[in-house]
C-alpha cells in the first residue's frame, strides 16, 4: 500500500536578487522528483549536502509548498486538504530533525517536550501519561528524567528524546532528516539499532535521509540517490549496492566503502534531458 | 550541574552578578521604598493631597526641635507659625514659641481608605489638628508638600509601570507576529512602526492629548496618559522583538512544533516570546524612566494630571516661575524625586543587562 507519493515535485529558491527585484538566480533545490514510499518499506534518501534532501522532506511534511507537483498521503492530495484533515496530519507523519541541540526547546522540561504533541490528542490525561512512559521506556530512559532539561543530555540522548516525541502521536510515517549525522559513530550505531527496534514495535515506516550510504543501508530496504535536486537512482538496497548504474551512485559507494575524501571534481552534468528508467524490476536510474 | 535545571542555576548565577553590583542593589532598594511609600501614601503622609490652609501659603520647611527651651530633652516637636507681610507684600514666617505641637505617631487626621478598601483616619505621624506640620514646606495654597509628594508618587510611579506593561504587551505581540509570519504582514507592520518612531515622541504626545476633550476628570486623564504612552512606546520594542523572532523561528524546535500541528499563535507564545524575555526585562527597566518623564512633562505643561490631584510633574508646574524658585525653593523637591527615580531605574536596568548578559548572548545566537 502506498503511504507517501511524490509526483513531479519542483521547488526553486531565488537566491540572489537584484535590488530592483529582477535578475535573480535560481537554486533548483528540488527539480522534478517522483517517488513513493510503501507501507512498511522504509526508504533511505542519500545525497551530498545541498542536493535538496531537506527541502524534499519539508515538502513531504507539507511545511513548504512545492512550485509544481503533488504530494499524496494515503491517496489524499496534501496540497488541498480540508482544514479538519490538516489537523490530523501530525498524527500521520512526524519528523526528527538534524540538530539535537536545537530541536528541543531549552526552556521546556522533558515532560513538557513530550507532552507538546498531545495538545490536540483525543486521549485522556491518564492515557497520555501512559503513552509518555511507554515511549520513554522504549527509547531507553527511566521516568526520572521527566523533570530535567535538554541541556543535561548528550546529543545522542537528545535525539532519543526527539524520537520519542515524534512517536507520541503514533505516526505512520517518520521522516528522519540527517537524524544521526551529527552524532559520533558509536552513538550512531545505538540510535540506528534503536530505530530498527522501534520500527517493529510501533509499525512505523521511515523516510530516512542521510548523506551517508552506509548508515542508510542499515535501516532501509529501499534506497534513493539524490543529486542536484533529482533522484538519479532508486531501488532495493541490495541491488543498488551490488550493481550501481549511475556514476554518482558509484562515487557515493566508493566514498562509503573507502571513507576517503573523494577528490573527484563533480563535473557539471547535463541532467535535464534525462529520465528515470527502470533497468530491472524496481531499480531505476537516470539516463 | 544540579538537578534543578539550567534555568534555576543560570538564574542564580545572574542573581549573584546582580547582587555584586552594590550600587544597583541600593538603587533597587530605593525604588522598592518609593513604591512601598506610594502604595501606602495615604497612611504615610500627614495630610490628604487636598488639605489646604491658606494661612500657610509657601510656608517654609518647619524646624523639628528635640530640646525644650529649658535645655531638657523632649520628644520631637514643632512650634506654631505666624507671619507678617514685608514691604513687597511677601509673607515672612516666624516660629511662634508660645504654641508647641509634639509630633505624634499614629494621630487621627484626614479620613482615607487604606489600599482603597479599609476606611481609616490614622496617619503615620502628624500633629494635633490645631497646629500644622510642614516638614518639607507648603505650596501656594498651604498644602503640605511632603503629603502631596507621596500622593503624587502614586500617579508618577504607577503610570510608568502600567504604560510600560501595556506597550510591552503590544510590542511583544505585534513584533512576534511580524517576525514570525514575515512577508507582507511584516512589511506592513514595520512601516507602521517606522511611522510612529519617526514622529518625535513628545510632539506625538501633545498631538494625541489635543485630540481628546480638555474637560476630563482625573481618572480619565490618568487612563488617557497611559493610553497615549502605550501608543508611542510599542513601536521600538516591536522592531527589536521582530528581529529576534525572525532568527528564533528558524530554530528546529519551532519547526518541530509546526510539524506537531501547533497553531502559529501558540508557537509564538510558547517558543518565540519566552526567548525574548531576558531582553524584554532589561528593555522594560530602561524605558520606564521615559514614561515617568513623559508624564511629568505633560503634567508640567498642565495637560496631564490636574490640580488638586497631585503628580510629580504637576507639582513641579508650581516651580515654573523664577519668583517661586527664588523665595520657595522647596517646591523643586518633586524634581529631585523624578531625578532619583530615573537614575535608579537606569542603574538597575544597566545592572540587569550585565547580569543577564549570558542569556542575552545565548538568545542572540541562531
Ligand atoms: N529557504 C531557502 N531559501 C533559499 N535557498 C534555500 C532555502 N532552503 C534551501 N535552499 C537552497 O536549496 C538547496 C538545497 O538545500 P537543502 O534542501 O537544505 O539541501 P540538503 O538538505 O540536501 O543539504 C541549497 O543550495 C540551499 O542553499
Ligand atoms: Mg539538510
Amino acid at each position: 500500500m502506498k503511504l507517501l507519493e511524490i509526483n513531479n515535485v519542483r521547488k526553486y529558491f531565488s537566491t540572489s536578487r537584484h535590488f530592483l527585484g529582477k535578475a535573480h538566480h535560481l537554486t533548483r533545490a528540488v527539480d522534478g522528483v517522483d517517488m513513493t514510499i510503501d507501507q512498511g518499506v522504509s526508504l533511505g534518501l542519500v545525497g551530498e549536502s545541498g542536493c535538496g534532501k531537506t527541502t524534499l522532506a519539508r515538502i513531504a511534511m507539507n511545511m513548504i509548498k512545492p512550485d509544481t507537483g503533488d504530494v499524496f498521503f494515503e491517496g489524499q492530495n496534501m496540497g488541498h486538504l480540508p482544514r479538519m484533515q490538516r489537523r490530523l496530519l501530525p498524527s500521520l507523519m512526524q519528523m526528527v530533525f538534524q540538530d539535537p541541540f536545537s530541536s528541543l526547546d531549552p526552556r521546556f522540561s522533558i515532560r513538557n517536550i513530550l507532552k507538546e504533541p498531545m495538545a490536540f490528542s483525543s486521549l485522556t490525561r491518564g492515557e497520555q501519561e501512559q503513552k509518555m512512559y511507554e515511549l520513554l521506556a522504549a527509547v531507553g530512559f527511566s521516568e526520572h528524567i521527566l523533570e530535567r532539561f535538554p541541556y543535561e543530555f548528550s546529543g545522542g540522548e537528545r535525539q532519543r528524546i526527539a524520537i520519542a516525541r515524534a512517536l507520541m502521536m503514533q505516526p505512520k510515517l517518520l521522516i528522519l532528516d540527517e537524524a544521526v549525522s551529527s552524532l559520533d559513530v558509536l552513538v550512531q550505531e545505538q540510535i540506528l539499532h534503536l530505530l530498527s527496534l522501534l520500527k517493529e514495535r510501533f509499525g512505523v515506516t521511515y523516510f530516512f535521509i542521510s548523506h551517508n550510504l552506509r548508515v542508510v543501508k542499515k535501516l532501509c530496504p529501499k534506497i534513493a540517490v539524490m543529486y542536484q535536486g533529482k533522484i538519479v537512482e532508486m531501488g532495493p538496497a541490495e541491488i543498488l549496492f551490488n550493481n550501481p548504474l549511475h556514476p554518482y551512485t558509484k562515487r557515493l559507494l566508493l566514498a562509503a566503502i573507502s571513507y576517503r575524501a573523494q577528490n573527484v571534481v563533480a563535473e557539471q552534468e547535463v541532467l535535464d534531458e534525462k529520465r528515470l528508467c527502470e533497468k530491472e524490476k524496481g531499480h531505476f536510474v537516470l539516463e | 550541574m544540579n538537578k534543578q535545571g539550567q534555568h534555576v542555576s543560570q538564574f542564580q548565577a545572574s542573581f549573584k552578578v546582580f547582587q555584586r553590583n552594590r550600587l544597583a542593589v541600593a538603587c533597587l532598594s530605593v525604588l522598592g521604598l518609593l513604591y512601598f511609600l506610594a502604595i501606602f501614601a495615604d497612611f504615610f503622609s500627614p495630610y490628604s493631597y487636598d488639605n489646604e490652609d491658606r494661612n500657610y501659603s509657601y510656608c517654609p520647611p518647619m524646624k523639628v526641635h528635640m530640646v525644650n527651651q529649658d535645655g531638657s530633652l523632649s520628644w520631637p516637636y514643632v512650634y506654631g507659625t505666624s507671619f507678617v507681610f514685608d514691604s513687597f507684600h511677601k509673607r515672612i514666617y516666624t516660629e511662634d514659641k508660645t504654641q508647641k505641637y509634639t509630633i505624634r505617631l499614629f494621630p487621627k487626621g484626614d479620613a482615607y481608605r487604606l489600599l482603597g478598601v479599609i476606611p481609616w483616619d490614622r496617619h503615620f505621624f502628624g500633629v494635633e489638628t490645631k497646629g500644622r506640620l510642614h516638614l518639607w514646606g507648603a505650596d501656594s495654597r498651604g498644602r503640605d508638600l511632603l503629603s502631596r509628594l507621596l500622593w503624587g508618587s502614586r500617579v508618577s510611579l504607577s503610570i510608568g509601570l502600567i504604560g510600560v506593561l501595556i506597550s510591552f504587551v503590544f510590542g511583544l505581540f505585534i513584533g512576534g507576529i511580524s517576525g514570525y509570519y514575515g512577508g507582507w504582514i511584516d512589511t506592513l507592520v514595520m512601516r507602521l512602526c517606522e511611522m510612529f518612531m519617526m514622529v518625535p515622541g513628545f510632539y506625538l504626545m501633545l498631538a494625541l492629548r489635543a485630540a481628546f476633550p480638555p474637560n476630563l476628570n482625573s481618572l480619565q486623564i490618568y487612563l488617557l496618559v497611559v493610553v497615549i504612552f502605550s501608543f508611542i512606546g510599542w513601536a521600538s520594542l516591536a522592531r527589536v522583538i521582530r528581529g529576534m523572532a525572525m532568527t528564533l523561528k528558524q530554530r528546529e524546535y519551532v519547526l518541530a512544533a509546526k510539524a506537531m500541528g501547533l497553531s502559529d499563535l501558540r508557537i509564538i507564545r510558547m517558543h518565540i516570546l519566552p526567548h525574548t524575555m531576558s531582553y524584554s526585562i532589561v528593555a522594560i527597566m530602561l524605558s520606564i524612566p521615559g514614561y515617568i518623564m513623559g508624564e511629568s512633562a505633560l503634567s508640567l505643561l498642565g495637560l496631564g494630571i490636574q490640580d488638586p490631584y497631585a503628580s510629580w510633574g504637576n507639582l513641579l508646574s508650581e516651580a515654573m516661575g523664577i519668583v517661586q524658585i527664588r523665595f520657595a525653593p522647596w517646591i523643586l523637591l518633586p524634581g529631585l524625586f523624578i531625578f532619583i527615580t530615573v537614575i535608579c531605574f537606569n542603574v538597575v536596568g544597566d545592572a540587569l543587562r550585565d547580569a543577564l548578559d549570558p542569556w542575552l548572548k545565548a538568545e542572540g545566537q541562531s
